[in-house]
């Protein structure tokens, strides 16, 4: 085995038990590592660092801090009350039936038999009727996890997600010299945060421009990109990051086509939320399609995740209205002349001298919104 | 030889049956049987062995299965006298229960006398009869009815009755034994004598499968890591023990990690714990693929494993494995193929889980090194062949 590498930092007792693995992970000795790890048990078993009770003293402890408990779940509410009903939905009519040690516990015993046969027909005939019962609802049960767990499973890849389209179906837009650009929007000392942060290409961008940024994404699939990427990225629901900042706390944010996928409900939200989060210092840097050019919005709409454009001064006005102080467009992401040449040949209009249309067709591809408090 | 049939007989068989042996008996039958064996299956009617719970029976009493012809006959529920109780509670603690008495207690097992009687008339059809697994009246019986063309798979567990004088008698009366693994064998060497029959042939394998674990986080509303369990929810499982240690370690380390468990039977969750716990149940085969590769440990704590089909679906799923150390079985399958960690008592499992939540590197490693290993030893082609080894051996000693 080579030489093990310590994986994180630690002090006191941590660092002096730290679990090493080799550097080359395909030859890990488990061995050696189980050794690393009973010396590391061992140390804090001394020590006192591990508390383990039975389940009900945990029980009693957490219900005590938190009271009741509710699953976040439907489904898994609904997989719980079936587990639990499938437990309770047995009723037999039998029990179990026995006498004290006294001399007349033989007796006692005999008679509680004969009681007990007599009573069985009456008993089965009520159980029964409950057996029935509880196996309708544990039937009704069943047929609701059913549905739910139908709906999720074509909700599955039914929609095109960002993944599907940008990694399985290859038709997400490459990195251009906007996010560059963009990066360069905010000041040096500030680290940016980026939200739904993708496959990261911004973060990259940002890291070549000098920027420190941090990304935020939900989805797993495309945090695993970054991270092979060694790009700093947080796994959570940017929403949800959103709304656990404090007010005034975030100095720094870029959103890239933010409006432009999910609900319009949520951009409204975000707004307000960037609103009263961002720094009184501080700026919102947002990269968006442009939609007055056409061939820039024929150009966005084949990455088949986007639902939608939203106009500058429509932004404007929403981050005006949100409260931002000020709000600042700019238009990049132009046509190159060899890109205008190569699209005037595909559209068989070589000779096309019409200031307007070319204007409308050449319209820079993206607009920048740079809100400050 | 070949043209004879070869008669498997395990205590219950059918597509929905699950349990170690009776999963293991339907994988290698149905292989054989697509290699061009003549296989049949002979059984009860049983669906569930719980006696409480087992009224329901297989109605069909031939029935042919993915090819295999299934013959079952009627299960005897015989009635578990106090006697029958006070037996099994002395067998149990490990007190000495003479031969006759252990043939009394072996009766009340699962067994079928129409069955026995089909084997005693039909024997000169069959050119063996492999009995699975070795604690069960049909094993038992069967193996006196027909003991010239016997072979056994044991699937043994180092556990009380293993100890018992009847199976000694039986694993020295067959004609050659079938072991999973090398650490059963040894097992057996120690509790039989070394002069046993028979050799490791190595159970089963799986074939390569495709799974998304993407799909299977979606339906279930599963976000971040989670440590899975699959298999039978009961005490001689340890799936209680796994419960417990997982709520002591989320209270210890107050991490964001899920337990998902999945399977037939039930466990107790408490009550604060079901966010952290989620018992799916019974997962068919999809699911139950895909849970294996949304999973980022399998954990399998039961000390009674003879092979172990949990931990050949986790690694050929490429994940690493957190087993009982106190598993002889599981443990040789760890060490040999550096596919996982194992545990001896609460901090080892802290510090092993705490290790493989911490390093998805070595993780993946892991879970490579666990399908590189069942690549290596566990193809049905060495399985197979080990198999005819066995039966051959047994016919030459027969005079064949």
């Amino acid at each position: 085995m080579k030489p093990g590498v310590e994986q994180k930092e630690e002090k006191g007792l941590e660092a002096k038990g730290a679990v090493s693995i080799p550097d080359d992970l395909e030859g890990v000795d488990v061995r050696r590592l189980m050794e690393d790890i009973k010396r590391r048990a061992e140390e804090k078993r001394a020590a006192g660092l591990y508390r383990e009770l039975p389940l009900d003293e945990l029980e009693k402890m957490r219900l005590g801090e938190r009271g009741e408990v509710t699953i976040q779940d439907p489904l898994h509410e609904i997989i719980f009350n079936v587990e639990l009903a499938r437990h309770f939905a047995v009723v037999s009519s039998y029990y179990p039936i026995g006498a004290r040690r006294t001399p007349l516990g033989p007796f006692i015993l005999l008679a509680k038999k004969i009681l007990r046969r007599f009573m069985t027909p009456y008993m089965d005939a009520v159980f029964e009727k409950q057996r029935q019962f509880n196996a309708q609802v544990l039937k009704a049960l069943e047929v609701f996890r059913e549905i739910i767990e139908r709906e999720r499973e074509r909700g599955y890849k039914s929609g095109v997600d960002r993944y599907y389209a940008w990694v399985e179906l290859g038709l997400g837009e490459d990195g251009g010299g906007h996010l560059s650009e963009a990066a360069r929007r905010f000041p040096p000392e500030e680290e940016i945060l980026h939200l739904w942060c993708g496959r990261g290409e911004f973060l990259e961008a940002a890291r070549e421009e000098g920027r420190r940024a941090l990304g935020v994404e939900e989805d797993p699939r495309l945090v695993r990109i970054c991270q092979e990427k060694k790009l700093r990225v947080q796994q959570a629901s940017p929403l949800d990051y959103l709304e656990a900042a404090s007010v005034d706390s975030l100095p720094a944010i870029f959103l890239q086509d933010l409006g432009e996928r999910g609900r319009l409900g949520d951009l409204l939200w975000i707004l307000g939320a960037l609103a009263s989060r961002v720094e009184k210092t501080g700026s919102v840097v947002i990269l968006n399609h442009y939609p007055r050019s056409v061939l820039g919005t024929e150009e966005a709409f084949g990455d088949p995740s986007l639902e939608r454009l939203v106009h500058p001064q429509t932004m404007r006005a929403l981050l005006l209205n949100a409260g931002f102080r000020e709000v600042e467009i700019t238009f990049l992401d132009h046509f190159r002349e060899e890109e205008r040449r190569a699209w005037m040949e595909r559209l068989g209009c070589g000779g096309l001298e019409l200031q307007d249309l070319e204007e409308a067709l050449f319209a820079p591809r993206r607009y920048l919104v740079e809100a400050r408090r | 030889m070949k043209g004879e049939r070869v008669a498997f007989v395990p205590p219950r068989y059918g597509r929905t049956v699950v349990g170690g042996a009776e999963v293991l008996t339907r994988l290698l039958v149905e292989e054989l049987h697509s290699r061009g064996w003549p296989v049949e299956i002979l059984t009860t009617d049983a669906v569930d062995l719980n006696r409480r719970e087992g009224k329901e029976r297989f109605s069909d009493q031939v029935e042919v299965i993915n090819g295999v012809t299934v013959r079952r006959f009627p299960w005897d529920r015989t009635r578990l006298t106090r006697r029958f109780h006070r037996l099994e509670r002395r067998i149990v603690e490990g007190k000495r229960v003479s031969f006759g008495k252990q043939e009394f207690w072996c009766r009340s097992l699962v067994c079928s006398e129409a069955l026995l009687s089909y084997l005693d008339k039909n024997a000169d059809d069959y050119r063996a009869f492999v009995f699975i697994p070795y604690l069960f009246g049909t094993t038992y019986w069967g193996v006196k009815t027909v003991p010239g063309k016997s072979y056994v798979m044991p699937c043994l567990h180092d556990e009380p009755y293993a100890r018992l004088e009847i199976f000694r008698r039986m694993m020295h009366s067959v004609r050659g034994i079938m072991f999973n693994t090398p650490p059963e064998m040894e097992l057996a060497r120690r509790l039989y004598g070394p002069d046993i029959p028979g050799k490791v042939v190595g159970g089963a394998a799986l074939h390569p499968y495709h799974a998304d674990g993407e799909r299977f986080r979606h339906i279930y509303s599963l976000k971040g890591d989670f440590l899975l369990y699959t298999g039978r929810r009961e005490k001689p499982k340890n799936t209680p023990l796994l419960v417990r240690y997982f709520c002591n370690f989320l209270e210890n380390t107050g991490r964001e990690v899920k337990l998902v468990l999945a399977g037939s039977g039930s466990v107790e969750i408490p009550m604060s714990f079901r966010n952290q716990i989620v018992d799916l149940g019974y997962l068919d085969e999809r699911d139950k693929r895909d849970a294996y590769a949304a999973a980022a440990v399998v954990c399998q704590p039961s000390v009674r494993e003879s092979l172990s089909l949990v931990l050949m679906e986790a690694w050929l799923a490429e994940v690493p494995c957190l087993v009982h150390g106190d598993c002889a079985v599981t443990r040789y399958h760890v060490e040999r193929s550096g596919g996982g960690l194992w545990f001896e008592d609460y901090p080892t499992f802290h510090e092993a889980l705490e290790f493989l939540l911490d390093h998805p590197e070595a993780r993946r490693a892991m879970g490579r090194r666990g399908k590189k290993y069942l690549r290596e030893n566990y193809s049905w082609d060495r399985i197979v062949e080990r198999f005819q080894e066995v039966l051959e051996e047994g016919e030459r000693k027969r005079g064949w």
